[in-house]
């Protein structure tokens, strides 16, 4: 959570001289992350406090207005203002002098507007960069007019804005962060707690509602002016309440005011601006209602009735259920529970006598809330992290000095008080030799035990210290390893040393398929290839492009969209989509992705399986090209005896005939060849593509990394190159089958090339390959290797009618 | 036959040495040595037409003579275009031939870089799955069902029910799901690196849906927050550059204890402060040393062992390093060869 705070408002409670900077710098080192500095006052010297003396329609525009402003000067500045702000006759606001340049930016020229001169502007705090809201700040008549905004608001001062992690709600406050800056520079903590008057004066009650108020909880009175009942107290462990009578409601002072406005808070009114300023202050949340507005003089928590309803202090209605804690009155509820009041029972300018809060809630259960009806606050924020219930306590006792301070109000009851209230301390035996064994360095004892009794711990013992967690850490301090990480960071990180581990050898060797997935990816770039990566997920309509079954495929429950529903059972669609998007700026595409697969499993995880994918597109010859890829790909992986069939000719992917299913004895390892050409069309795709796809996980098992050593031959080889016509159906398989049969002094075929041409007649081909001979122990004769040929020959034109060319 | 031969070689040897082009070299190539109507070509058809005892001889004549014209083509045709080439401009300017090359992916690129780098150290890298339930992406690492902390992951869950303890099924939305089920497997100690697809719900200008995360995890006796310093000190030096340094700064995880936040210095202005840092430092990720609940979860006993792990983004890192000002990160996954084609 983001804190902003003004930085001098934190020395009040720990005395220091240093610079800003250096203070965030060694604050986020050891404490928590001062995120922003800003310095308030900057570029405000020209912006002074003005008093409205006259103000008159501007004679030529209906929106305008003029004034006549008291600044300090012999003679009233005249400006033209809006309607940005309502501004009567004796008001005291903010005035930019012109010509000033303020802060925001904003540029304040003297200028004539429509025949009448301007020489200032009256400014909003968002226009002089105080907050993001249009609002204005108005002065009471102690401030003399001219006074500069700088004195007046004493804005020599930095805003300060502080990441409070999540586990350090103690922290979520002035005084939680000054107690830790305490710490962290070795400096006094000089907080000290409220101790207001709590004696009911004689006539308080009487005066206010007409009869004694008391507090609900008193045993031994009768007249029970306000009853407190808590129905879950699971819920709301700690319940305190305090009623308040003549308290004069007005503004805020302008000091309390413009704390709130820095911290992103809107003054209302004083009582409610104390109940803010205590939880920027402490940290612990508060409400005040006013009690005469609450039915029989009731405070019930308890869970909402399904169907009740509430208009919150942000004018919204929101229905409730029994999910839902609430406050209630006799009849209705008056504030969602941690999370916001109830307009209903809120403070007025009419409010006489008021009830004060400090409660504090399970953080589940505002947690719940805030989610479900979606609004959330300041106060919703900090129960959500879990609050000590010991810090209702001095929060509550602090609204109250406050409220006899700055509303004149006097106490009416006694303090309310329901729930927890004498939970033990934690106590942890710290044994010091684990300071050497975590952080590498031995810490002198009387620095830890500065250290932590600088954090608020109580310390005993030597050797083994025996330790008493402050209330306000309990929830995150609990055990040794807690304690470790509090000297370590006061101590500071920095000091420790840099050791890289020793130890023994892991046990665990890595995973082979790694060495396998790097090798193709290097080989594939080798080759050409880019490599894509695409989204796991994917649309059903993706799948079903190609025919698979979107029943395999896992669903999420909570896709972004529905474009990206399902994980993917196959890379193919994605690939012909970057082929696609690519084909306009390519004629010629190689590309291609190893990635997962999903498949859906009843009980368990899915199945993930590794697949490369990789597509030729554009260009000629790109079944060749892609056919080529997939043997040197089984050859270096050491994979040989593998087979390729005709896939199954309905298959939706592969143009009939012309894509292959490749084997391994019964391991299938993937397939191969031209995409269909409606698929093409489906995917609008403009040129012929190829494709490989491979079950990667499968080729990783089947991989060898054996290399084979074979002896050089001791004798030279002849070679003889022939060429036949043969029909073109004859397969180059069926020949070099037949060819390879012909006699052991032939050591190999290779196919050269196929030439069509009418020429060679009606459905002919010509087949050009090369024999290469040789045998082991000697130098072939012509002869010999004319007598094969001949074989060759004649048991071609045989089998197959061919004849030489 | 043989005078036919002899004649032929006469004929060859001075046509050859009247002609001047690559032209006329390759017209004599195939007036000779045709595949269909070369002189010689015909001589060696012939042979099988011959009686037996002509034919050894005959044929050993005209197959050496074959090798000896095919010899002198070769010889002239280096001559000729040595000619060429001499009496033509040769212009160096000219770009070179370049093979034609393939790029790997960003990603993959920096996952091998980091890889590389933590298995010097004793590392090795392992997979985990990336469909993982929630007792091993939460409950494990010390978050119980209902835990805030657990609203930090924008995660995405799978359209099944829940399975007993482990919950549902979620895509991970971090590499720290496999703490455990590496040290499920019960080999100690352990010095593992998970570099893994991720998830989270969001996409903008710089959230991605899915991205890659790697982590590292060691678990060992005595192990300090000085090796955690060390050893990523060791990382920052050797994957953004040797003049570059690492800082820890208290942070909070569940699963850690003590958490940190890791820092490297700003390689602009070497740690001084400029605007392209935050006073001097980058922010890399978190790290932390494991928390007892996480040994015990993963049944390693926290009296004996300790460990640290540290997990941070692999896109986030990689730009970082690369000082790529790439606009928007969904780039990287859009797959645009005209992007991917420049690394």
């Amino acid at each position: 959570m983001n804190l902003k705070i003004s930085y001098n408002w934190l020395r009040e409670y720990f005395k220091t001289n240093q610079s800003v900077t250096d203070f965030a710098k060694e604050f986020s080192l050891k404490s928590q992350s001062v995120e922003k500095i800003k310095l308030i006052g900057q570029g405000l010297g020209g912006v002074v406090v003005g008093k409205i003396l006259e103000i008159e329609k501007h004679p030529n525009a209906d929106r305008l207005s003029l004034a006549k402003v008291d600044i300090g000067r012999r003679k009233p500045l005249e400006l033209i203002f809006g309607q940005m702000a309502k501004v009567v006759v004796g008001d005291q606001l903010p005035v930019a002098v012109a010509p000033v340049k303020l802060p925001t930016g904003i540029e304040v020229q003297a200028a004539n507007i429509r025949g009448v001169n301007s020489e200032g502007m009256f400014c909003l705090n968002s226009e002089l960069g105080l907050s993001d809201r249009d609002e204005v700040m108005f002065f009471d008549a102690s401030v003399a007019p001219g006074t500069s905004i700088v004195d007046a608001l004493k804005l020599n001062d930095y805003l300060l804005e502080i990441e409070v992690t999540s586990n350090r709600p103690d922290a979520m406050s002035v005084v939680g962060l000054a107690r830790e800056a305490a710490a962290v520079f070795g400096k006094k903590f000089l907080y000290r707690e409220p101790k207001p008057s709590l004696v009911i004066p004689a006539k308080a009650g009487i005066q206010a509602a007409g009869s004694p108020i008391r507090s609900g909880m008193t045993k031994n009175k009768q007249n029970l002016l306000l009853k407190v009942e808590v129905k879950e107290p699971k819920l709301c462990p700690r319940y305190q309440a305090m009623v308040m009578t003549n308290v004069k409601v007005g503004p805020s002072p302008l000091w309390l005011q413009m704390r709130l406005i820095l911290a992103g808070l809107r003054p209302i009114n004083n009582l409610v601006d104390i109940t803010n300023y205590v939880l920027l202050e402490l940290g612990q949340p508060l409400h005040v209602f006013d009690y005469d507005k609450l039915n029989g003089q009731k405070i019930i928590v308890r869970p909402a009735k399904n169907g009740e309803k509430i208009m919150a202090l942000d004018g919204k209605n929101y229905d409730l259920n029994e999910n839902n804690l609430i406050i209630a009155d006799q009849q209705n509820p008056v504030a969602i529970a941690g999370v916001m009041g109830g307009e209903f029972s809120a403070t007025t300018a009419e409010t006489k006598t008021i009830v004060f809060e400090s409660a504090n809630f399970q953080p589940l259960t505002v947690r719940k809330t805030t989610r479900a009806i979606n609004l959330r606050s300041e106060s919703s924020d900090l129960f959500e992290k879990g609050l000590s219930t010991f810090s209702t306590k001095l929060a509550i006792l602090r609204a109250v000095e406050l409220t006899q301070k700055l509303a004149d109000g006097e106490v009416a009851s006694s303090l309310i008080d329901l729930g927890a209230k004498a939970a033990l301390p934690t106590k942890i035996n710290f044994d010091l030799a684990n300071v050497k064994q975590y952080l590498a360095l031995e810490i002198p004892e009387d620095k830890i035990r500065k250290i932590l009794e600088s954090l608020g711990f109580k310390v005993k013992g030597k050797k083994i210290l025996n330790l008493e967690v402050p209330w306000w850490r309990a929830n995150d301090i609990t055990a040794q390893h807690d304690i470790i990480e509090e000297i370590a960071r006061i101590y500071g990180y920095d000091e420790l040393p840099r050791t890289l581990p020793s130890g023994e050898l892991p046990g665990l060797v890595e995973d082979s398929s790694f060495a396998w997935e790097s090798l193709a990816k290097n080989l594939l770039v080798g080759w050409g290839f880019t490599e894509v990566y695409n989204y796991s997920m994917v649309s059903a309509q993706l799948l079903t492009d190609l025919d698979f079954p979107v029943k395999k495929a896992v669903r999420i429950a909570n896709p972004l969209n529905e474009e990206m529903a399902y994980l993917r059972l196959t890379l193919l669609p994605q690939i012909l989509v970057n082929i696609k998007i690519n084909q306009k700026n390519f004629s010629r595409l190689k590309i291609f992705e190893l990635s997962h697969v999903y498949l859906t499993e009843n009980n368990k995880l899915p199945k993930e399986l590794l697949r490369l994918t990789a597509a030729v597109g554009g260009g000629k010859d790109n079944f060749l090209a892609v056919k080529g890829i997939a043997e040197l790909l089984l050859e270096k992986f050491g994979i040989n005896n593998y087979q390729f069939k005709i896939t199954d000719e309905n298959c939706p992917i592969w143009e009939k005939g012309k894509g292959l299913d490749v084997y391994q004895e019964n391991n299938f390892l993937g397939q191969f060849g031209l995409i269909r050409s409606d698929v093409l069309e489906k995917f609008d795709l403009d040129f012929p593509v190829a494709c490989l796809d491979f079950d990667f996980t499968t080729l990783v098992k089947l991989a060898n990394k054996q290399k084979i050593y074979v002896p050089m031959p001791e004798f030279p080889d002849v070679n003889r190159d022939l060429a036949i016509v043969v029909d073109q159906k004859i397969t180059w398989q069926e020949v070099s089958e037949l060819v390879n049969q012909s006699n052991p002094l032939l050591e190999k075929v290779e196919y050269l090339s196929t030439f069509v041409s009418p020429a060679l007649g009606e459905n002919k081909k010509s087949l050009a390959f090369r024999l290469t001979f040789r045998a082991p122990d000697r130098t072939l004769k012509v002869e010999e290797v004319e007598a094969v040929v001949e074989k060759v020959v004649s048991s071609l034109e045989k089998k197959f009618g061919a004849r030489l060319r | 036959m043989k005078e036919k031969i002899k004649q032929l070689k006469n004929d060859f040897f001075n046509e050859i040495e009247k002609i001047s082009d690559l032209t006329a070299l390759e017209k004599i190539e195939i007036k000779y040595l045709g595949r269909k109507a070369g002189e010689l070509t015909k001589i060696l058809r012939q042979l099988r037409d011959l009686p037996v005892t002509e034919r050894q001889e005959i044929g050993v004549l005209a197959n050496q003579l074959k090798k000896e014209l095919a010899q002198k083509i070769r010889e002239v045709f280096q001559l000729l275009k040595n000619q060429a080439s001499q009496s033509a401009v040769f212009d160096v300017t000219v770009p070179g031939l370049k093979p034609t090359e393939g790029h790997k992916h960003l990603v993959t690129q920096a996952i091998e870089e980091i890889v590389e780098i933590f298995e010097r150290i004793g590392f090795s890298r392992r997979r985990y799955p990336e469909v993982e339930w929630e007792w091993y992406a939460f409950e494990s690492l010390n978050m119980p069902p209902n835990h805030p902390a657990r609203d930090e992951w924008e995660t995405f869950f799978i359209d099944l029910k829940p399975v007993g303890p482990k919950g549902q099924r979620i895509l991970t939305p971090h590499t720290s799901s496999g703490q455990v089920r590496e040290m499920e497997k019960g080999q100690l100690p352990i010095r593992m690196i998970n570099i893994s697809k991720c998830y989270r719900r969001q996409i903008d200008i710089s959230h991605v849906p899915m991205f890659h995360q790697f982590e590292g995890l060691l678990i060992d006796q005595q192990v300090t927050i000085a090796d955690l310093k060390g050893t990523l000190d060791y990382f920052v030096k050797q994957f953004f550059g040797s003049n570059r340094r690492a800082r820890i700064r208290p942070s909070h995880f569940q699963f850690t204890e003590p958490s940190f936040e890791v820092d490297v210095s700003c390689g602009l202005c070497d740690g001084q402060g400029c605007k392209m840092c935050k006073a001097g430092w980058l922010e890399l990720g978190g790290a932390g040393m494991i928390h007892p609940n996480v040994l015990k979860a993963g049944k390693v006993d926290p009296k004996k062992y300790s460990g640290f792990a540290f997990g941070w983004g692999v896109e986030r890192c990689y730009l970082m390093k690369a000082g790529l000002s790439i606009p928007d990160i969904r780039m990287l996954y859009q797959n645009d060869l005209r992007f991917l084609n420049q690394f």
